[in-house]
């Protein structure tokens, strides 16, 4: 189980350099669903708006190239639902078009004008494989968070996108930070960090473990606050949670006025030494791991996110989107099987859930769709965080049982809706 | 980039390395000592007795997997577990149709019937045990059996303990299996091999523990009570832990990973409820060398209930 320890990277960031053609899918995390602003053939000037929406909270879409317009088409997102794309081509090179810098202390702006900047500059939950965007959001609610979390960790091994942000620009992090906490109206500001790079932050700090999975959101903002929240898929009104590259890009987007064009990701191969490369956003990922020196074979797993709950992607063509983090290839000979048989009971899952399910029984509901039984098995509980999986002695596919069941379960509560 | 075709699944895309061929070979490696030290104590009979089980469980299984149409998954070492586990609790001198009708009765009417490895809601070794105990208890029974192998004479030591005999057994032969005893009789042996089973994490080390918590409770409070009404014998309780296949109990017959809980309060009962009734039967049963399987498959049948203990999930109102 050493794997599942955070190791701490100190690399160089790399820019990507001679993108010429990003596509831009109109949903970039899981909740915006946006307009497209351009059409095929028009011009588009890098920082320009191509997406955009009338729905508070969704935030713009921008074109990371000085180009063309290619075209506009419908595509597959990595979740399987299908999705508008803007294809662009042109360069990446050369100033961008911003906004007007807001200049004034933190204290001396207003939220609204702030939640508009943030939302005009496409600064939305980044990261996480858009499960992020459930938790925080700028839409005001019946009251304000008690509390923000800024995440300068990552949720899970080999994934080193916060943790270097933090390391690059620990000072961006903060007052984005504190910008981001005026917007949304929270009350207090927490940093969860690693032992090691709690010096780079001030305020107040929440210590994460090394280990897997004690950096993940559920986790973080059920110790921090002491509850843990059952219904998920949306901000819980009590404490929201950000990582330090959305809280950078949220200063970018106040002081310089440079909305959202970049993403950081860790990249490489599941058993080398992962690069940090910030690309456009847009950009296949073939594209960026061709870059790494990554060649992609037959019956090899590219996965954006971690080992433990990222999605394997059925096209290595798929663009980078404000949701990616990473992506690694894992090499065929290195694929593991999990395998359809029955549960021996050894025990291992429950000893391991950090939600304290009796996780043997549940995925056995979940197994054979018995979504009341797995929810009385406290399926609500669960926050897919894959452990019982990865130390399963049958080799059962335990998360994948377990999504399954959710899956149902949100089916099932739509049609009753 | 050329286009190929990916792996697509859900995650993890990691697995930590546990499965049930390597639980299978590591607790047959535990059992090595054990088995060598039985083979080198009764004679090449007890290999005999050994190797049939293993073979009987193993032909059984696959027959059996094949007519259910089931995959055929003898190679993952579990039909192999059941037959050395078996062989350990017969006398080396055990006549081969009950060696097989034993293996038989274990993975066909123990395990398979019920759907295989993870639906057995009993140990199958300890099925097709007891099936045998009751049916052909003398050939079953060390006394017996053994009167024919050359320079083993007296009573099994539980037989000596209830008898009054306390000064016939030694416990240094004891633990080692120098006894009239069943072909696993090297306690100490078995407490090595179960202890490093418990470190590797691959038994539940609660039963483990609770089953020698209840079978010491037990031997402490009770164990005197055993001897002859006005036998002026003692018994000292280390001597009782070695006299019955207490330790092969504790740390294998015990800790079946599918007839056992999962939680930590509902393992320590179940091995607790398992160690004192096992030694309630060996002290005062009948059957008293039946003792430690009793006990086990009796607080097997509580299984179900006992994982009905569980603390609340993280999250839950």
């Amino acid at each position: 189980m050493k794997r599942l320890a955070h190791k701490s990277l100190s690399a160089e960031t790399k820019d990507l350099a001679g993108v010429d053609r990003v596509i831009l899918p109109l949903r970039q995390t899981d909740r915006d669903i946006l307009d497209p602003a351009v059409s095929p053939g028009q011009a588009v000037e890098r920082g320009q708006v191509v997406g955009e929406s009338k729905q508070a909270g969704l935030s713009f879409l921008h074109s990371p190239l000085s180009g063309e317009v290619r075209s506009l088409f419908s595509t597959v997102a990595p979740d399987g639902q299908s999705v508008q794309a803007v294809e662009i081509r042109g360069e990446s090179a050369g100033p961008a078009k911003t906004l007007a810098p807001m200049t004034d202390e933190v204290d001396s702006l207003s939220p609204e004008a702030l939640r508009a900047r943030l939302r005009e500059a496409g600064v939305c939950p980044l990261g996480g494989n858009g499960a992020n965007a459930a938790y925080a959001s700028l839409v005001p609610g019946e009251s304000p968070p008690g509390m923000l979390i800024v995440l300068c960790t990552d949720e899970e091994p080999l994934v080193q996108t916060q943790a270097q942000v933090l390391q690059e620009v620990p000072e961006k992090v903060i007052e984005g930070a504190t910008l981001y906490r005026k917007a949304c109206g929270a009350g207090r500001l927490v940093f969860a960090v690693t032992g090691d790079r709690k010096s780079l932050v001030s305020g107040e700090t929440l210590l994460v473990g090394e280990r897997y999975p004690s950096a993940l959101p559920e986790i973080l903002m059920g110790r921090a606050t002491g509850t843990y929240a059952l219904k998920q898929g949306r901000p819980r009104a009590d404490v929201q949670l950000i990582n330090a590259e959305t809280a950078a890009a949220a200063r970018r987007a106040v002081r310089e006025g440079l909305p959202v064009l970049e993403k950081l990701l860790t990249v490489g191969l599941d058993g080398g030494q992962p690069a940090l490369v910030r690309v456009p956003l847009g950009t296949p990922l073939s594209r960026v791991l061709e870059q790494s020196g990554i060649t992609v074979g037959r019956g090899d797993r590219v996965f954006c996110g971690g080992p433990l709950r990222g999605r394997a992607q059925f096209d290595p063509e798929a663009p980078v989107t404000k949701a990616t983090d990473s992506v690694f290839v894992q090499k065929g000979g290195h694929v593991f099987r999990y395998e359809d048989v029955a549960c021996i009971g050894c025990g291992a899952c429950v000893k391991v859930c950090p939600m304290k399910i009796q996780v043997n029984m549940m995925t056995r509901n979940c197994e054979y769709g018995r979504i009341g039984e797995a929810v009385r098995y406290d399926l609500e509980s669960c926050v897919e965080c894959g452990l019982c999986a990865y130390v399963c002695t049958a080799r059962r596919p335990l998360l994948q049982y377990i999504l399954f069941a959710k899956n149902e379960k949100r089916k099932a509560e739509r049609t009753q809706a | 980039m050329k286009q190929h075709l990916l792996t697509v699944s859900a995650p993890p895309f990691w697995h930590g390395g546990a499965g049930i061929p390597r639980s299978s070979y590591l607790s047959l490696a535990a059992l090595v000592p054990a088995a060598a030290a039985g083979v080198l104590h009764y004679g090449i009979g007890a290999l005999g007795v050994i190797s049939l089980s293993v073979a009987a469980c193993m032909v059984s299984e696959a027959l059996m997997q094949k007519v259910l149409g089931r995959p055929v998954t003898i190679g993952d070492g579990s039909a192999a577990l059941t037959g050395v586990l078996l062989a350990l609790l017969l006398p080396a001198g055990a006549p081969w149709w009950v060696v097989v009708a034993a293996a038989v009765s274990a993975i066909v009417v123990g395990k398979q019937i019920f759907g295989g490895l993870g639906s057995h809601p009993l140990n199958p070794v300890l099925v097709g045990w007891v099936m045998i105990r009751i049916s052909w208890p003398l050939h079953l029974d060390p006394d017996v059996s053994l009167v024919n192998l050359s320079g083993l004479e007296g009573l099994s030591p539980l037989a000596a303990i209830r008898g009054g005999y306390t000064d016939l057994v030694n416990l240094n032969g004891l633990m080692l299996g120098e006894v009239v005893g069943p072909i696993g009789s090297a306690g100490l042996l078995v407490l090595a091999g179960g202890v490093a089973l418990a470190l590797l994490r691959v038994i539940k080390w609660e039963v483990s523990a609770g089953f020698l918590a209840g079978a010491i409770l037990g031997f402490v409070l009770l164990g005197s009570r055993a001897l002859p009404a006005g036998s002026d014998a003692s018994v000292n309780p280390l001597v009782l832990m070695f006299a019955g296949p207490v330790m092969l109990g504790a740390f294998f017959l015990a800790t079946d990973s599918t007839s056992s809980p999962t939680r930590p309060a509902a393992m320590w009962i179940y091995g607790a409820g398992a160690g004192f009734l096992g030694v309630l039967i060996q002290l005062f049963g009948s059957y008293y060398d039946a003792g430690v399987p009793f006990g086990i498959l009796l607080v097997s049948l509580a299984g179900p209930l006992l994982d009905k203990i569980r603390p609340k999930a993280l999250g839950k109102e």
